[in-house]
C-alpha cells in the first residue's frame, strides 16, 4: 500500500512538472485550482498525524487498533475528540515550548565565548549567600563570609566564618526562594535591614562585583551594616554553588534553574503560555505580562530595585510552586517596564527622563533583549520572526546614492536599513552586557555619561558612535543633543517616518513597534503563514494559496487571534486528512 | 533497497517543482501615457522584463517568504500584482494604483513605494533605477485585459518529516527503551549511537554524548543558535540508518523488554513458527508505522527476515525493525 501511495505521489509530481492539462485531475476539497490531490490518510494515519502534530509522540498499538475499523461519523467524532484532548494536554504545552524556541530563535542570553566568563554572572544583582561549614554550631546556616571555604581573599567583604560558631548570631528567616519554610541566617545576612546609615541596602554597589554585598565607606572601610533585607530578598543562594565563583551556576546556560538558563527559556515559555491559555496571540508583542519562575523573577526584581523599593514589601515570591512558570505583570517585577499602554515621551521637546518603557510581551523579555545584541540586530530578528521579512543583498544592478552618514538613506545599506532603522529606533534603551548587567539608556538613574563615552567605554561609547544626530535612527538635531544628550535615546517613530505604512501613535519603546506591526496586518499575515506551515506540513504558496491565505487570516482575526481554536479548525480541515 | 527507493520518492515529492504557465499577455504598441515626451526613446517592456527591472528596487521587501511576495517569481508577479486590478488596470495607467504608489500618491495603507525614503519615481528621476515611470506607464498601456492564467497541476504534499525530538521519542517508546540505555547518570555514553539534545546538557562541559547524532537528525541547538532542520538529505539518512539498527538491536537485547515481540518470541524461527513471525510483523507494522499491513507488506518483511535469519534471529529482527524505521511511513506524517 505504501509503495502505491509513494509511487502515485511521485507520478503526480512528475506529471505536474510536465504541465499537462489539469482538467482531468481531481481537485481537493478546497478547490483552489485544478490539482492532483494527495491521497486521503487511513484512520490510523490520521490519528498518528494528530498525535505527532499536537503531542509530539505517536499513538500506542492499542490506540491504533481502536480506530482502525472506524469510518464515517464515528471516525470523525473519534478524531475530533483526539484533537480536543491533545490540545488540552500537558504534551501540547511542551510542544508549544519547543515551537516557541523555533519561532522566536533567541539563542543563549548574551554569553561570551571566553571560558570562565559565565562565572562572572552579575545578572542576579544580589548578594551571594554561602552556608556555615559542617562541624560549626550553626552548620548549614546562611551567611555572607569573608574567605569562605577556600580562602578567596578577594571576597573579604563578609563576616568572619567564626560567626558560624556563635549560636547567638543565628536568626530564623522565611527565605524568598522557599516560602512556608524557615532557614537560619547568621551575621549580617540575617539582620533584615533595609537601610543603614542612610543607605538603601537594596541597592548593591561597589567592590568586586554587584553580586556581593561589599560596600566601602569614604575611608575605605568595609561597611558591615547592610544585610540581605527582609526574607533575604537582596540575596540569592544556589545549593550547588562553589567558591570562588559562587554565581557560576546562575551564569551557565546549561544549568537547570540557573538564571541565564531561565532567561533563555522565558520567551518560549511565554509563547506557549499565550497559546495554551487562549490569549490573543498578539499578546506576544502587545502584552503587559510575561511568565516567570521565582528565580527568574528575582532577576527582574533585582534589576528594577535601584528604581523602586516597592518589591521589598510585595512578597511576590509567596507562591505555591516556586519553579512553576506563572504569568506576572512586568511592572510588578520591574518599575521600568511600564503597564501603561500609550506612554509617550519626546526628548526632542521634553526635558527630564521618561518613567520607563511600556512592556511589550516577548519584546521586553531579558532573553530576547540580551540574545539579540544591539538595536539593529533586534530589528532584523523581529522583522524576520514577526513580519516574515527576509534580508538579503540588493540586486547588483541597483544604483545607490553615495553613503555619507546615514545607513537608512544613503549607500547600498539603505536597501535593508530603510526598514531596519524605523524598527530599531524602538529598541535603543536596553543594553545587556555579557555578564548580565543591564543598562537602561536615558533613564533617570543612569543618565548620559560623557566621560564614559569619551573613553569609549561600553555602552556609552557605542551609543555615541551609533546614535548620530539627524539620522533615521536618531532624528534629533545636533543642537538638541548638545543641550540634552539623553535625547539621543529617542525611541519612537516620528510622524515623518512610516513603518509598514503606519504612522506611530508616539508610544515609546518596543510597544510602539508592536502596535504598528499588529495594526498593519503584517503580524497576522506572518503568523498565519507560520502556523499553517507548522501544522499543515507545507508552506502556503504565495500565488496558488493566495485566497486560502486570506481566508485563514480572516479566520484568525475573527477568532480573536486565539491559537488553539485556530489550530483545532486547521487540524479538522479536509486537507489535513491527506498525505502519505 | 525498497526503503531507500521509497525514501527517495518522498524526497522527490517534497522537493516539488516549478510549473510556470505563462500566457502571452502583451500586445504590441498601444497608447502612451500623458507626460511622455519622447515615446520613441522608451522601451516597450514585457511583463517579464518589468519584473526583472523592478526586482532590484522591490524584492528587498517583496521576495519569496515575505508577507507580500510579489517578486518571489515572475509567476508571483503576474498572479499577485499584474492580475489584480487593485494594483494594475490593463491599458489604464492613470487608474493603476501601482503607479500611484510608485509616485507617492497611494491612498491605502501604504501611500508610497518604497515605503520609506524617496519614492520610486524620485529614485527613477535621479537615475537610481533601471526603469522609469514612463516605461512602466507604457507597459500598463500595452496590457490587454488580464485573464487569470491557469496554473500548473500542483501536488498537495501534506507531508512532514519527524523532528529529531519526535524520532527519539518514537524510538524510545516503540522499542521499550529509555535514555538510560545509552547515557548514564553521569552523562557519559554507555552504548553506541546515543542521541541527545545538546540543549539538555546540564552541568556538563566538554563532550556531550549524542549531540552530533542529534544535530545530524536535524535537531536544533537553540542555546547556540543552531536552528532545526527537517530536510531529508544525505546527512539525515546516514544518521538514521545506523541509529535505527543500534536502537533496534538494543531493544532486542534488553533484558525483559518485549517491545518488539508482540506475537512471537526471539527464539521463533521461520521454519518452526512462521505464523507467529508473520503476526508479529503485522503488529509491528501497525505499531511503528500507524498503518495496517497488507499481505504484501507482511510477505516482503518476512522475506527480509528470512534473508538475514541465517545470522540469527536477533539480527533478523534488527533488520525488520530498522527497515520499518527507515520506511517513509515512519519518517513522515
Amino acid at each position: 500500500m505504501r509503495f502505491c501511495s509513494a509511487l502515485l505521489l511521485l507520478l503526480s509530481a512528475l506529471t505536474a512538472c510536465e504541465g499537462p492539462s489539469a482538467s482531468s485531475q481531481p481537485s481537493t476539497a478546497s478547490s483552489r485550482h485544478p490539482m492532483v490531490a494527495a491521497l486521503p490518510l487511513s484512520p490510523t494515519r490520521q490519528l498518528r498525524r494528530i498525535h505527532l502534530a499536537l503531542r509530539g509522540s505517536e499513538p500506542t498499538l492499542a490506540e491504533y487498533q481502536a480506530v482502525a475499523s472506524l469510518s464515517g461519523a464515528a471516525l470523525t467524532s473519534k478524531l475530533d475528540r483526539e484533537i480536543d484532548a491533545a490540545l488540552s494536554s500537558p504534551d501540547f504545552y511542551e510542544q508549544m515550548v519547543l515551537w516557541g524556541h523555533e519561532y522566536l530563535r533567541n539563542s543563549r542570553y548574551n554569553q561570551g565565548t571566553v571560558e570562565g566568563e559565565e562565572n562572572l554572572w552579575f545578572g542576579g544583582q544580589a548578594g551571594q549567600l554561602d552556608t556555615c561549614p559542617s562541624g560549626t554550631a550553626n552548620a548549614g546556616a546562611f551567611g555572607i563570609f569573608s574567605n569562605p571555604g577556600q580562602g578567596a581573599s578577594w571576597l573579604s567583604e563578609g563576616d568572619p566564618v567564626s560567626v558560624c560558631d556563635d549560636v547567638s548570631q543565628a536568626v530564623t528567616v522565611e527565605p524568598w526562594w522557599a516560602p512556608g519554610t524557615t532557614v537560619k541566617a547568621v551575621g549580617r545576612a540575617g539582620n533584615g535591614r533595609r537601610t543603614y546609615n542612610g543607605r538603601d541596602c537594596g541597592i548593591l554597589r561597589g567592590g568586586s562585583g554587584p553580586f556581593r554585598l561589599k560596600d566601602v565607606d569614604q575611608n575605605g572601610n568595609v561597611d558591615p551594616g547592610c544585610g540581605c533585607g527582609p526574607n533575604l530578598i537582596y540575596c540569592i543562594f544556589y545549593p550547588e554553588s562553589s567558591v570562588p565563583f559562587p554565581a557560576q551556576n546562575d551564569g551557565r546556560v546549561h544549568y537547570p534553574d540557573g538564571q541565564r538558563r531561565l532567561i533563555w527559556e522565558e520567551p518560549a515559555r511565554l509563547f506557549a503560555h499565550i497559546i495554551t491559555h487562549d490569549k490573543p496571540f498578539s499578546d506576544l508583542v502587545l502584552g503587559d505580562y510575561t511568565v516567570t519562575t521565582s528565580r527568574l523573577q528575582h532577576a527582574y526584581v533585582r534589576s528594577g530595585r535601584p528604581f523602586s523599593n516597592a518589591t521589598d514589601a510585595d512578597e511576590w515570591w509567596r507562591v505555591p510552586d516556586t519553579k512553576a512558570w506563572r504569568e506576572v505583570k512586568y511592572e510588578r517585577m520591574n518599575p521600568l517596564l511600564l503597564a501603561q499602554r500609550d506612554y509617550t515621551f519626546d526628548p526632542r521637546t521634553q526635558d527630564g527622563f521618561p518613567l520607563g518603557v511600556p512592556s511589550a510581551g516577548v519584546l521586553t523579555t531579558f532573553g530576547t533583549q540580551g540574545a539579540f545584541a544591539r538595536e539593529r540586530v533586534k530589528a532584523a530578528r523581529w522583522l524576520e520572526t514577526l513580519a516574515c521579512r527576509v534580508f538579503s543583498a540588493p540586486d547588483p544592478k541597483q544604483v545607490f546614492n553615495p553613503f555619507k552618514r546615514d545607513v537608512a538613506t544613503e549607500g547600498s545599506c539603505q536597501h535593508c536599513h530603510q526598514t531596519l532603522d524605523p524598527t530599531a529606533i524602538h529598541f535603543k534603551r536596553q543594553y545587556h552586557t555579557e555578564r548580565g548587567v543591564i543598562y537602561w539608556g536615558g533613564l533617570k538613574p543612569w543618565p548620559w555619561d560623557q566621560g564614559w563615552a569619551n573613553e569609549n567605554l561600553e555602552p556609552f561609547g557605542r551609543w555615541q558612535t551609533f546614535f548620530i544626530h539627524d539620522t533615521w535612527l536618531t532624528p534629533v538635531t545636533e543642537a538638541r543633543l548638545n543641550e540634552n544628550p539623553n535625547a539621543r535615546f529617542i525611541d519612537f517613530l516620528p510622524p515623518e517616518q512610516k513603518l509598514f505604512g503606519q504612522t506611530s501613535d508616539g508610544t515609546i519603546g518596543p510597544l510602539g513597534f508592536a502596535k504598528m506591526l499588529v495594526n498593519s496586518g503584517e503580524f497576522d499575515r506572518c503568523a498565519v503563514q507560520r502556523i499553517y506551515s507548522h501544522f499543515a506540513s507545507r508552506a502556503l504558496d504565495p500565488v496558488e494559496d493566495k485566497d486560502r491565505l486570506n481566508q485563514l487570516i480572516e479566520r484568525f482575526k475573527t477568532g480573536g487571534r486565539q491559537m488553539r481554536p485556530f489550530i483545532r479548525a486547521l487540524m479538522k480541515d479536509d486537507e489535513l486528512g491527506r498525505g502519505l | 533497497m525498497r526503503q531507500v527507493l521509497a525514501l527517495g520518492v518522498a524526497v522527490a515529492v517534497l522537493a516539488g517543482c516549478d510549473g510556470l504557465v505563462f500566457g502571452p499577455l502583451q500586445k504590441p504598441g498601444g497608447p502612451v501615457s500623458p507626460g511622455i515626451t519622447d515615446p520613441g526613446r522608451l522601451r516597450t517592456l514585457t511583463t517579464a522584463q518589468v519584473f526583472e527591472e523592478l526586482k532590484g528596487t522591490c524584492a528587498g521587501c517583496h521576495a519569496d517568504g515575505m508577507n507580500k511576495p510579489f517578486f518571489a517569481s515572475v509567476n508571483a508577479f503576474q498572479k499577485l500584482l499584474v492580475e489584480d486590478t487593485a494594483w494594475v488596470v490593463p491599458a489604464k495607467p492613470a487608474q493603476s494604483n501601482l503607479l500611484a504608489l510608485l509616485e507617492g500618491r497611494g491612498t491605502g495603507q501604504y501611500t508610497q513605494m518604497p515605503s520609506t525614503g524617496d519614492t520610486f519615481s524620485k529614485l527613477a528621476a535621479d537615475g537610481h533605477t533601471t526603469v522609469n515611470m514612463a516605461e512602466l506607464s507604457l507597459w500598463i498601456s500595452s496590457l490587454e485585459t488580464q485573464v487569470t492564467t491557469p496554473t500548473g497541476p500542483v501536488v498537495d504534499t501534506y507531508l512532514k518529516r519527524k523532528t529529531a525530538e519526535q524520532i527519539l521519542n518514537a524510538l524510545y517508546k516503540q522499542l521499550g527503551l529509555t535514555e538510560s540505555d545509552f547515557i548514564n547518570s553521569d552523562l557519559d555514553a554507555i552504548a553506541d549511537y546515543a542521541t541527545r539534545s545538546p540543549d539538555d546538557y546540564f552541568q556538563k562541559y566538554g563532550e556531550k554524548p549524542g549531540a552530533a547524532n542529534w544535530v545530524a537528525l536535524g535537531g536544533p541547538n537553540y542555546v547556540e543558535g543552531l536552528a532545526r532542520k527537517t530536510d531529508v538529505g544525505a546527512t539525515f539518512a546516514q544518521a538514521l540508518t545506523p541509529i535505527s539498527q543500534a536502537f533496534c538491536r538494543r531493544s532486542i537485547l534488553k533484558s525483559g523488554n518485549n517491545a518488539l515481540f508482540i506475537d512471537a518470541k526471539l527464539s521463533d524461527t521461520s521454519a518452526t513458527a512462521k505464523a507467529s513471525i508473520e503476526n508479529n510483523i503485522r503488529s509491528l507494522h501497525l505499531k511503528m508505522l500507524g498503518q495496517p499491513a497488507t499481505d504484501d507488506d507482511v510477505a516482503e518483511l518476512l522475506g527480509l527476515f528470512q534473508e538475514v535469519e541465517p545470522k540469527g534471529t536477533t539480527t533478523a529482527w534488527t533488520a525488520v525493525c530498522s527497515a520499518l524505521i527507515r520506511d517513509p511511513l515512519w519518517v513522515f506524517y
